[in-house]
């Protein structure tokens, strides 16, 4: 269901900035690589500064950092689209929240982590944990826009029958940061029998997703909690997923996490982590990674690729540990170490046992 | 420096390297939106137009002398500037995370 549909002008407009995203993901991006190659270095910081004079690079960084900024606060763009119908779409939660509201458990005393307050995530000002406006751009901006993941329906399919493989019997089923619940219906969907809860540490997100999961007829628990610190008992979970969370969060939150995972699942039991981690293409996807990170005010998916996550995964209490590329499937030549030809985020599955 | 400080420290310089061409590119794309928008709005006009055979050079006239008219161009071209030239007062309206990039 659409509560507020963008007029003409406004869906006109996010075509062009669309326009301008695929002229990143495609031109400016393969002349970014080309300087990038000219430079001639293993050093990304290297690499900055010799590709900053070629005209691709410079577009492109314009691109990736304004193009965002255009979508949400251009004329027409999506968060002041959804902050002047704010009202409306507050009743809209307000009302769905007295639906089963047993599957919807806030927590108004939670403190949000200064590390999603401050830094301004996707350049989606004040984040998408302020109010039903925020909730609804984010739902509306990141549905509209996955530039790389051009089948949407993919990785959620590949989400649930990864956690079908890693728990088949799972009853207890934690969905760790999942804001609007599309990963989390998909966890439900594989596992009818299970009590599937998702978590995030933003009321409104979890509002919305409770919102459509009574759309989708799916009986989805919602609970705002943090993953760092797991309103569950010890032992008492079959799966813990996750779905782009631990790019958001900063190594130290993401070891906490870890150890809260482990602490909450039964022995043996599944956990999995469906993010960007692995970069292919060597000392250029490194500078593109940490380029984007910068840019799009994702600083801590910069960190996060820099993680071990085995050992980090060992130390936690962990083993069975499989990670790759999951999605989109690499080519030969990319698993080879080569750069696709369009720019595109490569997802990570992460894998492992309770020990 | 370490290499990762420094390449934190390089694109923590965001739009820094040359602003004046950041904002004049904001003010281009941000003309270049309103024309795309514009275009789409003629073409959905044109279409209903041509479909109901409403157009004639009389009637645009009549509608071009309409107080109507005249109310909106005044509405419009505040509004049309103010978002032409926006970009170029506040080039970059996010926040610099990249000192987050440093997390342990």
């Amino acid at each position: 269901m659409n509560e507020a549909p963008l007029s003409f002008e406004a869906a006109a407009f996010q075509c062009f900035v669309r326009g301008l995203r695929g002229v990143w993901r495609d031109e400016a991006y393969r002349g970014s690589v080309e300087a990038a190659q000219r430079a001639g270095s293993d050093e990304p910081a290297e690499i900055e500064r010799k590709a900053r004079h070629s005209p691709a690079y410079s577009l492109y960084s314009w691109l990736e950092r304004h193009s965002q900024q255009f979508k949400y606060y251009g004329r027409y763009g999506v968060v002041r689209w959804m902050e002047e119908r704010k009202d409306t779409l507050s009743k809209v939660l307000e009302e769905a929240a007295k639906r089963h509201p047993q599957r919807l458990q806030l927590d108004p005393a939670l403190e949000l982590p200064e590390y999603v307050r401050a830094v301004d995530t996707h350049q989606h000002g004040g984040g998408i944990w302020g109010d039903a406006a925020d909730a609804f751009a984010y739902e509306t901006s990141s549905s509209a826009y996955s530039f790389s993941l051009f089948n949407p329906r993919l990785p959620m399919d590949l989400y649930a029958a990864t956690a079908q493989r890693l728990a088949p019997q799972a009853k207890e089923v934690l969905d760790l940061g999942c804001t609007s619940g599309g990963s989390t219906r998909a966890l439900k969907k594989a596992f009818p029998d299970a009590k599937v809860t998702g978590l995030d540490v933003a009321a409104p997100t979890l509002e919305l997703a409770h919102l459509r999961s009574l759309e989708a007829d799916l009986e989805v628990h919602f609970r705002q909690a943090n993953s760092e610190k797991l309103p569950w008992p010890r032992a008492s979970v079959d799966l813990v997923a996750s779905h782009w969370l631990y790019h958001e969060m900063p190594p130290a939150a993401v070891r906490r996490s870890l150890t809260e995972a482990r602490r909450v699942l039964k022995k043996g039991g599944g956990f999995m982590a469906y993010d960007m981690y692995l970069v292919p293409g060597g000392a250029i996807g490194r500078w593109l990674q940490a380029g984007y990170a910068a840019r799009n005010n994702e600083p801590f998916a910069h960190t996060y690729a820099g993680m071990d996550m085995e050992k980090e995964l060992e130390a936690a209490g962990f083993k069975g540990i499989e990670m790759k590329i999951a999605h989109p499937e690499p080519s030969p030549e990319v698993q080879a170490g080569a750069l696709p030809p369009h720019r595109t985020h490569f997802m990570t599955m992460i894998t492992a046992q309770a020990a | 420096m370490s290499a990762k400080d420094d390449l934190v420290a390089e694109l923590g310089k965001l739009g820094a390297r040359d602003p004046e061409a950041a904002r004049l590119m904001g003010m281009v794309m941000a003309l270049a939106g309103e024309v795309f928008v514009l275009k789409a709005q003629l073409e959905r006009l044109t279409r209903a137009l041509e479909t109901g055979g409403a157009v004639d050079a009389k009637r645009l006239a009549a509608a071009a002398a309409q107080e109507g008219m005249t109310k909106w161009l005044e509405a419009e071209e505040a509004a049309f500037a103010r978002s032409l030239t926006a970009p170029y007062l506040e080039p970059d309206l996010s926040v610099n995370a990249t000192k987050w990039m440093r997390s342990e």
